[in-house]
């Protein structure tokens, strides 16, 4: 296992006070939450320096964790002396109910003291598992067509010993046709074990799309953007558009003008009520890069007499 | 993500619009009834229905309920910042999808 540095993670002294350490939690905490942030990797480096301010905001964990010696890296094997916390009594261990958000350092330090305690099942105790809730990605055509997909979930679990152990698990799920981003699909008796006879919990799996190459999705809408050239639109032509279930044939309308949506009505993702497929014209300009071109351009010029600006003289 | 043969396939259940009760949403976060009280009173939750026994959520309000556990917790907010909060990055995810 590798030896974390807290201190770095969190960017402050060794003998910072823990005024200091709550400030670079905070600040470290808008910068990587998740739930806000834009940086790659957020959720690790949050998860890090989660677990580094777990541990330095704790008298009792930091004096501990102080005691095993500041001559070690960040990343260099590590394995705690043998009774290197005799004497430490912790109060809290795991907060919350992200067991599986620690490193394994973290728990060789302190991860057992805190669960063993909540963990007792005495005898006749039952209660129903609590539900868990995983994301899933899927293709838009996913969406399209109805899929199976393969996740692998982890659970922290007791072992006999009383211990935490991380449990990987893998499921097949059947994604049925016509679901949509923010969905969630409910898998009875996935979550949580129960304790003594108390029923397994339940597994929500929140739908989202990977990113598209050449689609957006918006609920049940999706989205193409279709470049034409500029006598596609001035003139009208028939096209061709691919859609996530196969090519069709769409008439663009003479007169038509840059950013103009065309509808197709329930062409969208297939859900009870169907979403909509809509075609954004792009107008691409065609480069002037040969005399017969050029010249082109100039009859063009002669001959439409257009101001796209006019409106904007008006103003001054 | 690659298809594992051992194991069965599941059939889940797809929860459509307004479909969970109070109770329901509740297990479903492991959030105590008297926070998403307080999330609909601010707002950040809509549910359909009048009295709180005829509350309907929608299967999204999961994943909104959740987020506002981990910024309260982890930010340390009232209910009113967390109401702004939310608004904000509700605001701030239409601009990223249509950016």
């Amino acid at each position: 296992m590798q030896y974390k540095d807290y201190y770095k993670i969190l960017g402050v002294e060794r003998g910072a006070g823990q005024d200091d350490i709550k400030k670079a939690y905070r600040r470290l905490a808008r910068k990587y939450h998740p739930d806000v942030s834009k940086e790659p990797d957020a959720e690790e480096h949050f998860k890090e320096v989660g677990e580094a301010y777990e541990v330095l905001k704790d008298p009792e964990k930091r004096a501990a964790y102080d005691q095993l010696g500041s001559q070690w890296q960040t990343g260099e094997q590590f394995r705690p002396p043998p009774d290197w916390n005799a004497g430490y009594e912790y109060s809290g261990g795991f907060s919350g109910d992200d067991a599986a958000a620690y490193s394994d350092f973290f728990e060789s330090l302190f991860g057992f003291a805190g669960r063993a305690k909540t963990g007792s099942t005495g005898a006749g105790f039952h209660a129903q598992g609590q539900d868990t809730h995983a994301r899933i990605l899927i293709d838009l055509e996913d969406a399209y067509r109805g899929a199976t997909r393969s996740i692998s979930l982890r659970h922290p679990q007791l072992d006999a010993t009383g211990h935490v152990a991380l449990r990987e698990r893998q499921l097949n799920v059947n994604i049925p046709k016509g679901v949509y981003a923010g969905q969630h699909i409910r898998l009875k008796g996935q979550g949580e074990s129960g304790m003594g006879d108390g029923q397994a919990g339940d597994l929500y799996l929140e739908i989202g799309f990977n990113p598209h190459s050449i689609y957006r999705v918006d609920g049940k809408d999706v989205y193409i953007d279709l470049p034409v050239t500029p006598w596609e639109a001035a003139l009208g032509e028939q096209v061709t558009v691919p859609t996530p279930v196969g090519k069709v044939n769409m008439k663009i309308p003479p007169g038509s003008t840059q950013g103009k949506q065309m509808r197709l009505k329930g062409k969208g993702i297939p859900a009870k009520v169907a979403g909509d497929f809509y075609v954004v014209l792009q107008i691409a300009v065609p480069p002037a890069d040969t005399d017969t071109a050029r010249k082109a351009y100039e009859t063009l010029k002669q001959a439409a007499g257009f101001n796209p600006r006019q409106h904007l003289e008006k103003q001054s | 993500m690659k298809n594992h043969d051992s194991a069965p396939t599941l059939n889940g259940e797809v929860l459509e619009d307004y479909c969970l009760s109070l109770q329901q949403l509740c297990h479903g976060a492991t959030a105590e009834p008297e926070f998403i009280l307080q999330l609909v009173e601010y707002e950040v939750l809509v549910p359909q229905g009048g009295q709180e026994a005829e509350w309907r959520f929608r299967a999204e309000d999961l994943a909104r309920l959740r987020r506002a556990q981990r910024l309260t917790r982890d930010f340390e907010l009232d209910l009113s910042a967390l109401a702004l909060v939310m608004q904000l990055l509700d605001e701030l995810m239409e601009l990223r999808g249509s950016g």
